[in-house]
């Protein structure tokens, strides 16, 4: 029964790592962006981003995606009865309700790992790329980036891992993703405690997966710690030795 | 050529340049002395806009300049003929030797890899560093980053070279090795600037020295005339505590 149901929850599989990918890649962007304000301590922005951080953080998830999911709606009402447009919420479709909470959310935990790793990058790097001629992209991109990743990727990895769970969340804005499916299967039977296990095969499949993407990504990223062929350097240590 | 008139630099009111004039001529070889925190490395780091100077007017070549209204294209076109050797290598970690000297060749200067990859092996060869290209700057010693760090700088070919205490961060074993390499530079023809403590190596390849205290140019003047005959009493007690072997005195025994 629990491994029967597998095969009918993968329908749902697809949904469910629509969510997690394109929510965690709004998210690093957005905690990028918010992680560069709170570096560069922008005067307004700095509050208004500390103030997101600070909410995100400090409410329930399952909150927030109730507040989007009912929230938006009314902006565009709002903005309806303000400005006599006929912007209509019908069209969003639920998904969209549920990317934008799990983002958002999820940015504001990932923006303080993109800070902090920025951070732990020397200044002597950024220095030694800028009197070379790079400009400031230039050493973000080449420079700071790939070191600050270094640091980064345990956590990043972590919360993408987070992510993956959380959308089990979605079927709050209407998504029906793996949990959701699950469910609806399990009602046709009563079998919910076996659906319930067969959920947590899958999703503990797809993130011992992910855990291991994770750490081959950072073995290649820290590519400095690799052993390299220290021969021929040994041989010239060797030549310039003294002859006895 | 390269010529510095009034610059000034402070952090809030800590005043660290109170007007400094510095001419360098094409070719030379221009050491700078003086104790801590007399603005040695302040200077160096406000020629290559590392730091933003707040007054003072930059000629160089033919770009000319004052620093409070100085626009992108001149810092520019300064940033990118003068390059920076540090105290502490800076060396790109997560690049081999190679790559950290292909860098600039392939980001700034636009080369194509292969074009790149050839000057940098030379360069690399220049330090003596050719076997090592593949090696990462944590398989490398100190000296040997310090050497990476030069040849990375020799590749882009600028028109000065400015190095900031480039042995203070070695072990005593590997000074010599760098300085060997400092003065094939220096002999090749190419500007220098060079801050360091290593009085006797400053002594022997300076076509000019400079003493810096408080801020400000106290004495400049050829090796000779700064280290040995000065009778400022600053420069005397400072020479005496830096281990400088004066050889003129020593042969005369």
């Amino acid at each position: 029964m629990i491994f029967t149901n597998i095969p009918k929850l993968l329908k749902y599989l697809p949904t469910t790592l629509e969510i997690a990918v394109i929510a965690y890649a709004a998210s690093l962007i957005v905690g990028f962006l918010v992680a560069l304000v709170k570096i560069k301590k922008t005067k307004v922005l700095y509050q208004i981003v500390s103030f997101y951080v600070s909410f995100c953080r400090g409410t329930p998830i399952i909150v927030q995606l109730y507040a989007t999911y009912f929230g938006i709606p009314m902006i565009l009402q709002l903005i309806n009865a303000r400005f006599g447009t006929h912007l209509s919420s019908g069209f969003i479709p639920n998904i969209v309700f549920a990317l934008t909470a799990l983002s958002l959310n999820d940015a504001a935990y990932s923006s303080e790992y993109i800070r902090a790793s920025i951070e732990s990058v020397e200044a002597g790097q950024r220095e030694a790329a800028h009197s070379i001629g790079m400009t400031t992209w230039q050493t973000l991109r080449r420079i700071v980036i790939p070191e600050a990743m270094v640091v980064a990727l345990p956590s990043l990895g972590n919360s993408f891992i987070n992510m993956i769970k959380n959308t089990s969340l979605a079927f709050t804005c209407a998504v029906i993703e793996l949990t959701a499916g699950g469910q609806l299967i399990a009602g046709r039977n009563y079998r919910y405690f076996e659906m319930y296990i067969s959920l947590a095969i899958v999703y503990w499949v797809i993130t011992f997966v992910l855990s291991r993407v994770f750490g081959l990504a950072e073995k290649r990223i820290r590519r400095n710690e690799k052993e390299v062929d220290r021969r021929a350097g040994n041989q010239r240590a060797a030549k310039e030795l003294p002859q006895a | 050529m390269l010529e510095i008139k009034g610059l000034q630099k402070s952090y809030r009111r800590l005043e660290v340049l109170r007007g400094v004039d510095l001419t360098v001529p094409d070719g030379s070889v221009v050491g700078i002395i003086g104790s801590s925190g007399s603005g040695k490395s302040t200077l160096l780091r406000c020629i290559d806009y590392l730091e933003r100077p707040n007054a003072g007017h930059i000629t160089f070549d033919d770009v000319s300049f004052d620093v409070t209204d100085a626009s992108k294209e001149d810092i520019r076109y300064l940033k990118s003929h003068i390059t920076m050797v540090f105290q502490s290598f800076n060396l790109f970690k997560l690049k081999t030797a190679l790559e950290n000297v292909m860098e600039g060749l392939v980001i700034v200067r636009k080369l194509e890899k292969a074009e790149a990859k050839r000057i940098a092996e030379h360069a690399l060869d220049q330090v003596g560093l050719l076997d090592w290209a593949d090696h990462f700057p944590n398989q490398l010693s100190g000296g040997q980053q310090q050497r990476v760090a030069i040849a990375r700088a020799l590749a882009l070919d600028p028109k000065v070279i400015l190095f900031d205490e480039p042995t203070s961060a070695l072990d005593p074993e590997m000074i010599q090795e760098v300085l060997k390499v400092i003065r094939d530079v220096a002999k090749s023809g190419k500007t220098i600037i060079i801050v360091s403590h290593e009085m006797n190596f400053i002594y022997d390849i300076c076509d000019k020295v400079v003493f810096l205290a408080d801020g400000q140019v106290a004495v400049e003047g050829t090796p000779r005339e700064v280290m040995v005959e000065t009778d400022d009493e600053r420069i005397r007690q400072f020479v005496a505590k830096v281990n400088f072997i004066d050889y003129a005195d020593q042969y005369s025994i």
